[in-house]
């Protein structure tokens, strides 16, 4: 009896640990007496998620100090920002990006030059992680300089001059009552203008992506307000690109755009259990999966994927079966549209779509596909390939399946299992041409002042493993959360670097990353002591992991370095690059 | 992308017209009484340091020197190319004189060494793969610590479990050297498994003497067996894969030293 009643024990809750323990009802109430929140209907929101527990579970008060960076232009955050009292200042011209970089001491990058390159034969360090300096001092350059302080346990950054950024930037000034942050927040795209505090005493209700999700769901005024921003700022892009729409008019486009729903399926925290999810079964997970159109069904729309991955499968027996995945910027449906308008006899879905962990989707209306694009497609747009006969036996689509993916059902079940198909850069070894002879991992570490960079040992699939490199996702959850915005998209390439410098040490990108890629190193001296942290005595530690050896001339060294041919840095979502090298 | 095959093809393709072309060319030298000591030694010589270039590219990673992959095909070929013009070098005769022997003898090591590595490198890797996966070299003596500790545990427990020492004794006496350090190299090499084959029957006969509880144990500890082996089977072929180079490097660098003594020599004495 006593062993059962142990067992027994409550199931954890959304709320069992608020985004900040100091909101307390008065503040929600605070909260609640301004609009828009004071026009919110509170009565269309569900028993079990009040408007009041939202605000006290998932939003938190924020005082700003003048200069204080609140949102960085490249970043990466899961929160969206409402100006309770002050202003802010958005900086909106072309040269944001370098205020970005200055503030935070980040230094653009810089390929190496031969001598340069030559010079590391010599000039590496003999002992593993040193570090002449470890901390970012504010270079005090006018508009530019920063510095890095603390407050309640809060690492903040702040511009030194804020009057010179001012005279220097265009600016824009955001009031009482405004939104920001909020379509980076809901739609995991990396923040689109840097952000800072205009005065002190600026405070900000700072919104959880969970928590503006649910007052989105439930409040009218919001989700319009939301969806016009989206549809304003985003939305016309992210069609354009689209190569269905590429012959479209503008006018035609905009028509397109406004019958366009969005729509987000999945955990937007999938990183974190992630670790737990990938023990269990594949039924299991796949059940997990958010369908966003299923297989029988009547295709009244193509879906674009904006965000997020998506699983595509077919039923085979009892079970689904991988056949592909797709990453921004792909769409389905498409084929099943054409065909219905091109037909007289109608096909359903010819597959399931699954979100994978977070994916945000627009879906345009097959009556929208039907009048506006399909009268006025160009020959060369058009699917090429015929809906296939679904009497077929389940084996002969397996076969003809395995032939038109040629890696095989087991590397792409693999790879979307365990998400791979995040990786623009994942490293692919082959086993059956690695001599083990670790000339990469050498390669690597000559590149980084003597210290490797990855771990040649990871997950394997038959003949393949994907090394523990930092894959340089698509989806970085890594970002998200680190307080210093060391980690960051470096504007020369697009990859996710760290700065070392105004690293911190805090783990969050190493605890976020699902790959575990990112290692907490220990930073030594020239003579290999480590450096301690004079207030704790316990040596400073810095995230570190590969950085595509972005400076280097060579490019990545360790596939450089390879004898066999047997690694390879590959973008996953590339699938005939993966099918050739996979078959090479 | 170019497949390996496709490569392969290219690579015996060109080796194989430049090796008809050197040949042809001899021919035609000698039959006109032309000497070509001079001019296919240098020729070799001068292969041979490219070859031996290619243990400096490898050390030179961050200039873009090419691929690392695309010098090794080089290599590769090149080394044929070698063995062509050695033979060509010579006359096709064997050499005699003590310098000329030793020339040609630490030449045939390089030569045969270097084959049997690009084979090795072939060949070994997919048997890792089928086998065991992947075990970092570096870490196997700590796994093999590991599992030491774990099956000492495992004995002592039975030895509490069942108030009896067969298996204890079993165990100090033909198990406890087996899990002490690498074992069964050469069986591993040449992919046999007779000495796993001896151990399982050395276990099942202990079998008869058992209790069931010990029984119990004897199955685990035929698991860490196998698991040991393993780990043998990854340190044997690995090593191979790491050392055969250590044949190959040095007696590169003494054909170097040794052609270049020759060299000077013939062209003193000529």
């Amino acid at each position: 009896m006593n062993e059962a009643s142990e067992l027994g024990v409550e199931r954890p809750g959304r709320w069992d640990k608020p985004f900040d323990s100091n909101m307390s009802d008065e503040h929600v109430r605070s909260v609640l007496k301004v609009a828009p929140f004071s026009l919110i209907d509170a009565q269309k929101f569900p028993k079990s998620m009040p408007l009041a527990g939202i605000l006290k579970n998932d939003t938190r008060l924020v005082t700003y100090k003048r200069g204080d960076l609140i949102v960085r232009e490249g970043d990466y955050g899961s929160s969206a920002f409402f100006i309770m009292s002050g202003s802010v200042r958005v900086v909106v011209d072309s040269e944001a990006t370098k205020l970005a970089d200055k503030a935070l001491g980040r230094t653009p990058p810089k390929e190496k030059n031969w001598k340069e390159a030559l010079s590391q034969l010599w000039t590496n360090a003999k002992v593993p992680e040193y570090r002449a300096s470890v901390k970012f001092v504010g270079n005090a350059v006018p508009g530019g300089g920063a510095g890095l302080r603390t407050e309640a346990g809060n690492t903040r950054v702040f511009l030194q001059d804020v009057s010179a950024v001012l005279n220097e930037h265009k600016t824009v000034q955001l009031h009482e009552g405004e939104f920001f942050g909020e379509i980076a927040a809901l739609g995991r795209t990396p923040r689109t203008a840097t952000i800072f505090a205009e005065a002190d005493g600026v405070e900000l209700l700072e919104i959880k992506w969970q928590g503006l999700r649910d007052i989105r769901n439930h409040a009218p005024q919001i989700r319009e307000h939301i969806d016009r921003i989206y549809r304003e700022r985003s939305l016309l892009i992210h069609l354009h690109e689209t190569p269905m729409f590429a012959h479209l008019t503008n006018e035609q486009l905009e028509a397109v755009a406004a019958e366009t729903q969005f729509k987000s399926f999945g955990n937007f925290d999938w990183h974190a259990s992630y670790k737990t999810v990938i023990e269990r079964t594949a039924s299991s997970r796949l059940n997990d999966e958010p369908i966003i159109v299923e297989q029988g069904d009547y295709p009244n729309a193509v879906i674009l994927i904006r965000a997020g991955f998506a699983r595509l499968s077919e039923i085979i027996g009892n079970g689904h079966r991988t056949v592909s995945y797709f990453g921004r910027g792909q769409y389905y449906g498409y084929r099943e549209v054409f065909h219905n308008w091109k037909n007289d006899a109608s096909v359903p879905y010819q597959f399931t779509l699954r979100g994978i962990g977070h994916t945000d989707v627009l879906i345009v209306p097959s009556q929208v596909i039907e009048k506006l694009v399909l009268p006025t497609i160009p020959k060369e747009q058009q699917p090429w390939f015929a809906i296939e006969s679904k009497t077929t036996s389940g084996s002969d689509q397996l076969a003809k399946r395995d032939q038109q993916n040629r890696v095989g059902t087991d590397v792409l079940e693999f790879l979307v299992e365990n998400r791979y198909i995040n990786g623009t850069a994942a490293m692919m070894i082959n086993l059956d041409r690695c001599t083990r002879c670790d000339d990469c991992i050498r390669a690597c570490a000559n590149a980084h002042d003597n210290n490797p960079k990855f771990i040649r040992d990871g997950k394997q699939v038959g003949n393949l493993m994907i090394g523990h490199a930092c894959m340089q996702c698509q989806d970085p959850v890594c970002m998200i959360g680190c307080p210093t915005g060391a980690i960051h998209r470096e504007t020369l390439k697009g990859n996710v670097v760290i700065n070392d410098l105004t690293c911190i040490g805090c783990g969050s990108c190493a605890a976020s990353c699902p790959y575990e890629n990112i290692q907490m190193v220990e930073t030594r001296n020239a003579q290999g002591e480590y450096l301690l942290d004079k207030a704790t005595n316990r040596p400073i530690v810095k995230a570190t992991k590969c950085d595509l050896c972005l400076e280097q001339i060579t490019g990545p060294a360790c596939q450089n370095a390879c004898p066999h041919d047997a690694l390879v840095r590959i973008d996953v979502s590339d699938r005939i690059d993966l099918v050739n090298w996979v078959k090479r | 992308m170019i497949t390996f095959r496709k490569r392969r093809m290219i690579g015996v393709s060109v080796s194989l017209v430049l090796a008809t072309l050197f040949i042809v060319c001899y021919r035609k030298l000698t039959d006109n009484l032309v000497s070509t000591a001079t001019c296919s030694g240098l020729l070799l010589f001068g292969f041979i340091l490219f070859l031996a270039a290619y243990n400096g590219r490898k050390r030179i990673t961050f200039l873009p020197l090419g691929k690392s992959s695309t010098w090794l095909q080089f290599h590769l070929y090149s080394g044929y190319l070698c063995i062509v013009l050695f033979l060509i070098h010579v006359g096709f005769r064997t050499p005699h004189g003590g310098l000329e022997t030793l020339l040609a003898i630490v030449f045939g090591l390089v030569a045969g060494s270097g084959i049997v590595g690009a084979i090795l490198s072939r060949m070994i890797p997919r048997r890792l793969t089928q086998r065991a996966g992947t075990i970092i070299f570096e870490t196997i003596p700590l796994l093999r610590r590991e599992l030491k500790d774990s099956v000492d545990a495992l004995i002592l427990n039975s030895i509490e479990l069942t108030g009896k020492t067969t298996i204890a004794d079993f165990y100090a006496y033909r198990l406890a050297s087996f899990f002490v350090g690498p074992r069964n190299f050469w069986s591993h090499v040449q992919g046999s498994e007779r000495h796993l084959s001896r151990t399982y029957a050395n276990l099942m006969g202990l079998k008869r003497y058992l209790s069931h509880d010990e029984l119990t144990v004897v199955e685990r500890l035929a698991d860490k067996v196998r698991e040991k082996d393993n780990l043998d089977f990854q340190y044997s072929l690995q090593l191979l894969l790491k050392y055969w180079l250590f044949i190959h490097i040095p007696l590169t660098f003494s054909l170097i030293i040794i052609g270049l003594f020759h060299g000077i020599y013939a062209s003193l004495w000529t």
